[in-house]
């Protein structure tokens, strides 16, 4: 495990003394390739501003994470009750996810502004999908030897979700936060792109316009972060809660 | 009085329909021990689903205490064992006990848990969760939760086929010890004819699918019994005769 990650340092601290000395060597503009050393000093200077939009950007994913996974996992678990419903509701739910989101995104500025409303609905659409999916067939897994031990008691529909299908599904679901997690907050960056007053989008956008790379870098920098703590998160939730699988 | 009544049983399955069972004749009185030995295929464990209302016949007649299946079950009084022990790996072996009682309860006094649970030895084990147990370990605890709902009806499908022939033995001798004590009819499947003559008072033997009724076998042999002793040595020698006869191959020991 030490090793493991003595490795994983050893090869980014690597990578990015290449980046630094090829950026070095070549004389390359900071406008086209900023080093690692500008980028941090970007990071470093533009603290006061990225902290706060960073907070946002997180905030509007976390919502629209919230919203769409229990949008997916409601529609999953009345599909689970009602199958006869599946055919309709999944075909409009691949429509959703068909729809590319940078499509919708402008449309939704326009029509709920330039807040977090249209970044948290964009979030909720990019999301929902991987949930409903997961954990629908994660309701779908129960073992059928205990499925069997259920009917044999004659345990009523309620009583069979909350006590096998539920707990099925645990380990479906937390496999589809994993993608959505990071998802979500590329959704909310993707909706500040188009049109918002602040948040890491926003900051990437205005850094963008100035062709100020390192500040944009920067920005990309706190995103992946965001991203793999995220992603994390999910884990250490899942091994605590999903003790047995 | 017959405990289970089955009279002309048959069962098919899919389109086109692909028989299971047919024209099975068979009773069980009641407080008795009746093992199903047949080779894979042969349809003993959809008899037992038929006799414990999971699946309904294709044509027959099937009376369990004079009454359908399907209504046995709404009330709870089958106590259901398969080969794999299905316990819950998201609750601890004391929950997956309890959850037995707490499901569809029925208005009957039940054993306590903690009291099932030194029956089968692990007494000890209650706070753990199913995936920290042996397999042997497990059927415990399957069997202890099939004893929890008080069921006056067992009906155990190849319960100890994935366990060790140690285990199975220290398993089957409890097994007739509780079953001794609380007069409940069983039904159990098996592939395995010295464990069926081992625990049962009747073996009955089912032809290759579509399984039918070839013989049965009364065992009258004093209890615990002597597996080494010429009187289990000829039944087993019997049994066999009648399931090579039709044709069951080495699937059957």
């Amino acid at each position: 495990m030490k090793r493991g990650w003595a490795l994983g340092s050893a090869v980014v601290l690597g990578t990015l003394l290449a980046w630094e000395m090829g950026v070095w060597l070549s004389g390359v503009e900071v406008y086209l390739v900023p080093a690692p050393s500008d980028i941090l000093r970007a990071l470093v200077d533009g603290v006061d501003s990225l902290a706060p939009a960073a907070g946002i950007t997180l905030g509007e994913a976390i919502l629209g994470l919230a919203l769409g996974g229990a949008l997916g996992l409601g529609i999953a678990a009345v599909i689970t009750f009602w199958s006869q419903l599946e055919q309709g509701v999944m075909s409009l739910a691949l429509l959703i996810k068909s729809t590319p989101v940078i499509a919708i995104a402008p449309i939704l500025t326009i029509w709920l502004g330039r807040g977090p409303g249209p970044k948290v609905v964009v979030t909720a659409l990019l999301t929902f999908f991987p949930v409903l999916i997961n954990s629908l067939e994660g309701f779908r897994s129960v073992d059928p030897a205990i499925a069997d031990w259920f009917r044999s008691v004659n345990a009523s529909p309620r009583q069979y979700f909350a006590q096998a299908r539920w707990p099925s599904a645990r380990p479906f679901l937390f496999a589809a936060l994993k993608v959505a997690g990071p998802l979500a907050l590329i959704g909310a960056v993707v909706a500040e792109w188009v049109g918002a007053s602040s948040g890491l989008g926003r900051e990437m956008w205005l850094a963008y316009n100035n062709l100020n790379m390192p500040s944009l870098f920067a920005a990309v920098v706190i995103l992946s972060l965001l991203s793999a703590a995220v992603y994390y998160l999910v884990v250490v939730t899942e091994r605590r809660t999903v003790h047995w699988n | 009085m017959s405990a289970i009544e089955l009279v002309d049983v048959s069962k098919t399955y899919g389109s086109p329909p692909v028989p299971a069972l047919t024209d099975i004749e068979l009773s069980a009185p009641q407080g008795s021990f009746t093992a199903v030995v047949g080779a894979s295929g042969s349809g003993k464990s959809t008899l037992l689903r038929i006799i414990g209302g999971l699946t309904t016949p294709t044509r027959g007649t099937v009376r369990v205490f004079g009454r359908a299946p399907e209504e046995l079950r709404v009330a709870k009084e089958v106590g259901w064992m398969a080969q794999r022990p299905a316990l819950l790996p998201w609750r601890t072996v004391r929950d997956n006990i309890s959850i037995a009682q707490t499901i569809n309860p029925q208005p009957r006094p039940l054993p306590d848990p903690a009291h099932l649970l030194d029956l089968v030895g692990l007494s000890r084990t209650g706070d753990a969760y199913p995936g920290q147990l042996s397999g042997g370990q497990q059927q415990r605890v399957a069997l202890a939760r099939t004893l929890a709902i008080g069921a006056p009806l067992w009906l155990m499908d190849e319960p100890f086929a994935a366990l060790d022939e140690l285990t199975r033995e220290t398993l089957a001798g409890d097994l007739l010890t509780i079953w001794r004590e609380v007069d409940t009819t069983v039904v159990w499947v098996t592939h395995h004819i010295p464990e069926a003559i081992e625990l049962s008072d009747r073996v009955v033997l089912l032809t290759p699918g579509p399984g039918s009724v070839a013989a049965v076998i009364d065992v009258d042999l004093p209890r615990p019994r002597d597996v080494t002793s010429a009187a289990f040595q000829d039944l087993v020698r019997a049994a066999r005769s009648v399931l090579r006869d039709v044709r069951l191959p080495q699937a059957v020991t």
